[in-house]
């Protein structure tokens, strides 16, 4: 068995391990980074390829949340985590969430002001960007119809750079973990050990001792490991910190998982729309947040192939002009609930998660709001997201949408997933204090997506970073 | 269990239009892979479900599925696309879904 030793232990790598240990080790903190999957270039693969879902994601992206229906999500698996191959959309905290989460969550030192200056700084360390050059034609279809139907839309910002090239192109890079924080915890100090799963936490009553697990994942190599710590900090997200949790014997967690169910839907317009060149289409329309974002979706033929519905015959009629389609995507803010719990025998975590009914007639009434926008854009069909259903050809029928979905037949998917581990210091509703640290544990802290009380209805990676930043620097007052 | 023929012959069903070449084999192979790397539950349940819908075949057509063609085999797949089961629906729209991505990508020149 591996033996190591440290003085804190920060297992996973996503945004909110990035920011724990780089912070820790930049105040001189003996820090072990842990993470399960390889540490990659960040170019290793190309964006939304087979390779990124197979490298950069667990379980090649095929993971399910059961319930009826049941929801498919998806967990970055890599160093950096999730932060690698998401979109990287930059939403600072809605105001009245925040103020939201004090008051019912009874977390202490926080408010919207306080937590606005952390994402200020988040903004300084890692960088968000326009995109030079304007967006692209769907995205201009997009703001287009919101325009014409009197919506507010926004050209989203993301944690992205862009440089200039001598041919005058602009070229992004993504500032990921791997690109940001990560580096920066490396110089400070930071021992990061990619490919080692903590499988559980060993315990003398509420003092953890070390991490227990496989270090050498995917490699000839495999051996188990012990890393010896004084404190643990688990940021594995939504999923995998509860798995984790529940498997050392803190059982009060893993309830209250929330997500943002999402139906994709493709339209088709009389003249080109779908340029993959410009990467992930930023405009959303903006005036129906909290409850809901209208957006639009990377819509190279391979990710029009899995939305369009139809004979194969069929799917390959629309797709000889591709690019005159486009994916958008109706995402609601869900009303519904579900845990996370250990899996006896497999090892793996067990999702299930409760779609409210309202989450279903908010998913209509967005379908019923997208259609207009792209009719008013100038589509000329709208494709149901049911399998068999004829494509809308007109604004008028876009109330059908209303009623299209139900538990039944929806196909849901949910790209972030939180509240596992709720803060704050109402025990009843909360599994960690209003710092992370975990209730029933002296040396145990939880720093990551778990930690958001419930969706904050819109992207939540500077939320995350910008909590996880909130909750070091405490650590390090006290 | 020899799911692959089953897999194979989905891929074949719900991809292959007769008018364009789809990466058969390497598309089957793709999602064999994404099943056995799926969550111990889910890709148990997975095969389980293959396996059935294998020998359901049997029962309604005669034949069990992997041997099923033409409009046979599109039946046995439309059977279950529409089947009160949501478990059943969801094995037809994985392969449906991921296997239009899977075929589509190669298409586009991916080495999977």
């Amino acid at each position: 068995m591996k033996h190591i030793e440290c003085d804190t232990l920060v297992i996973g790598s996503g945004p909110g391990g990035a920011t724990t240990a780089a912070m820790l080790a930049g105040a001189n903190r003996d820090v072990v980074l842990v993470e399960e999957g390889r540490h990659l270039h960040i170019d290793s693969s190309a964006d939304h390829s087979l390779a990124q879902m197979s490298e950069k994601w667990r379980s090649s992206g095929l993971t399910a949340a059961l319930g009826k229906p049941k929801v498919t999500y998806i967990e970055g698996r890599c160093v950096g985590g999730a932060s690698e191959s998401n979109a990287g959309l930059f939403h600072a905290p809605l105001d009245p969430v925040t103020d939201a989460w004090a008051r019912d969550f009874e977390i202490a030192d926080f408010d919207a002001a306080s937590l606005g200056d952390h994402v200020d700084k988040v903004v300084d360390e890692i960088g968000v960007s326009a995109r030079p050059n304007g967006f692209s034609p769907a995205s201009q279809r997009m703001a287009a119809g919101a325009d014409a139907l009197g919506w507010g839309w926004a050209e989203i910002q993301r944690f992205w750079a862009y440089s200039q090239g001598e041919d005058g192109e602009f070229v992004g890079h993504r500032r990921s973990m791997s690109e940001t924080l990560i580096p920066r915890g490396l110089a400070a100090g930071v021992r990061l050990m990619s490919q080692t799963r903590i499988d559980r936490l060993e315990r003398v009553g509420r003092r953890v001792t070390a991490g227990i697990g496989l270090t050498g994942l995917g490699g000839p190599d495999v051996e188990p490991v012990r890393i010896d710590c004084k404190r643990v900090v688990v940021c594995a997200g939504a999923i995998q910190t509860p798995r984790l949790l529940r498997n050392s014997g803190w059982t009060h967690v893993g309830d209250g998982l929330t997500l943002n169910p999402m139906v994709r839907i493709v339209a088709r317009f009389p003249e080109p729309v779908n340029v993959p060149a410009f990467g992930v289409p930023v405009v959303q329309i903006e005036a129906f947040k909290p409850a809901m974002t209208l957006g639009c979706s990377y819509s190279a033929p391979p990710h029009l192939g899995m939305w369009l519905e139809g004979s194969p015959r069929e799917v390959r009629r629309q797709l000889e002009d591709w690019e005159h389609l486009a994916v958008f995507y109706v995402k609601v803010c869900g009303q519904g609930a579900g845990s996370v719990r250990t899996m006896p025998f497999f090892g793996d975590a067990l999702v299930r998660y409760k779609a409210h009914p309202d989450d279903f007639t908010q998913i209509g009434i967005g379908l019923r709001r997208l259609a207009q926008a792209l009719f008013a854009a100038g589509a000329t069909e709208v494709h149901s997201p049911l399998p068999g259903a004829a494509p809308l050809t007109h604004t008028s029928q876009a109330g059908q949408m209303e009623r299209i979905l139900t538990p039944r037949n929806a196909s849901l998917s949910a790209i972030h997933l939180h509240s596992t581990v709720r803060m704050g210091e109402n025990r009843n509703r909360c599994g960690a204090d209003s710092h992370g640290r975990l209730f029933g544990a002296d040396n145990v802290y939880v720093n990551d997506s778990s930690l958001l009380p419930s969706s904050p209805g819109v992207n939540p990676q500077a939320t995350i970073l910008a909590i996880a930043r909130r909750n070091v620097c405490r650590w390090l007052d006290e | 269990m020899g799911i692959q023929a089953v897999v194979r012959g989905l891929v074949e069903g719900l991809l292959v239009d007769g008018h364009h070449p789809v990466a058969v084999d390497q598309t089957t192979a793709v999602l064999m892979s994404r099943i056995t790397h799926m969550p111990g539950l889910m890709a148990f349940g997975m095969k389980l479900l293959l396996v059935v819908f294998d020998w359901y075949g049997l029962l309604r057509g005669g034949k069990r599925f992997r041997y099923c063609e033409g409009d046979k085999r599109l039946a046995r797949i439309q059977e279950w696309a529409n089947a009160p089961i949501g478990p059943c629906r969801d094995m037809v729209e994985f392969h449906r879904k991921m296997g239009a991505f899977v075929a589509l990508s190669i298409e586009a020149g991916e080495q999977p």
